[in-house]
């Protein structure tokens, strides 16, 4: 038995990333599209973050959080939950345990 | 082990938001250009009873020698509603008209007694008549809010140009222009235009309201510019009144308070 992460906790910070964008493409539509093109990168350092190490992730998730909050007016609300998603999963999850030979 | 991590990730947000708590009540805003000759002081508002506050009024004026002249918000505490202003002299490439981007907007001007109605041979004659004495003056007062990465989400302008000899003004251009941030979902919800044309004063008076629904967390946010004026005299010299205020959702405190008054004749 390993305590290797469920595939769920590890999709679940780039899920919510993704859910942020396409709730602002729901409520705003293509006119946002300049927004939209924006938050992609934050896409993309989301899914970074959760393939990077433990304690990286933790940082990752904290400085995102922090980002996020002063892009409000640009939509950051939305993607503080993946942010915070990020600070959580090390908590939720632990290193896989060294194989036996 | 995982406790342990448990409690290192509850104190790492503990700590942050400790941190965020204890600064919370103090926004400060950075700008992207220094003023020039500038100087600070505080302007105190009422709260509210959702726990805005509304800031009063307040002017600046150019004399005719003057070109410029901006106030802008630099510090705000949430908790005490004071706010500290700097005033100064914005530089010189700061002076276009430009506004937000990514933006929709709106503009007009009261019916123009001095030109396309007038004939020109008409228009020739009555400022040959006073043209011994007579002197131009224009400008404009912008009015703007910010958010915390220098995007103007929306801004109100009210100009004149007009014609005086140091005993009357005339021939007033009043014209007014808006814009707002629809990228990021602002929309305009009110407006209404003033103006005068008289010997004693050339005005240009606007009013304009717009509100934000979406990026608050589904809070409504409203910024309202109740007024933003410019006056010109017959000495030539401009005068502007603004009183402008954000109200709602929390995130209106991420907003600063920008004006302007431009001399451009």
């Amino acid at each position: 038995m390993t305590n290797r992460p469920p595939t769920f906790a590890r999709l679940l910070p780039p899920l919510l990333a993704v859910g942020g964008w396409l709730a602002i493409l729901l409520v705003l539509g293509v006119d946002s599209w300049p927004l939209l093109l924006g938050w992609l990168a934050a896409i993309a350092a989301v899914v970074v973050a959760t393939a990077a190490p433990r304690r990286t992730r933790l940082l990752a998730g904290i400085a995102l959080a922090i980002v996020f909050v002063g892009l409000t007016w640009e939509g950051g609300l939305f993607f503080v939950p993946s942010a915070l998603a990020l600070v959580a999963l090390p908590s939720a999850t632990a290193e896989q345990p060294p194989q036996r030979a | 082990m995982f406790k342990a991590r448990c409690a290192l990730a509850v104190a790492c947000l503990a700590t942050l938001a400790a941190a965020s708590a204890a600064d919370a009540s103090i926004q400060r805003y950075e700008h992207n250009y220094q003023l020039s000759d500038r100087r600070q002081f505080k302007l105190r508002g009422t709260p509210t009873a959702d726990g805005a506050c509304v800031m009063p009024g307040g002017s600046m004026s150019l004399a005719p020698d003057q070109r410029a002249v901006e106030v802008r918000e630099v510090e705000f505490d949430t908790d005490t509603c004071v706010a500290t202003m700097e005033e100064g002299v914005p530089p010189a490439s700061t002076l276009d008209e430009t506004g937000t981007s990514g933006s929709d907007s709106a503009s007009g001007s009261a019916p123009d007694r001095r030109g396309p109605t007038a004939t020109a041979a008409r228009r020739r004659r009555r400022l040959r008549a006073v043209a011994a004495a007579t002197y131009r003056s224009a400008g404009y007062v912008s009015t703007w809010y910010e958010d915390p990465v220098n995007i103007n989400v929306n801004l109100v302008r009210a100009k004149i140009d007009y014609y005086y000899n140091f005993s009357c003004t005339w021939g007033n251009l009043a014209t007014w222009q808006e814009e707002w941030y629809t990228t990021s979902g602002w929309s305009r919800i009110g407006h209404d235009f003033q103006y005068a044309d008289r010997c004693d004063l050339a005005a240009s008076s606007v009013y304009a309201q717009f509100l934000n629904g979406v990026f608050c967390a589904g809070g409504n946010v409203w910024t309202t510019y109740d007024r933003t004026s410019i006056h010109g005299h017959k000495d030539g010299s401009l005068w502007a009144y603004w009183a402008s205020s954000t109200s709602g959702a929390i995130c209106r405190n991420l907003l600063s308070l920008n004006r302007k008054l431009v001399r451009t004749v």
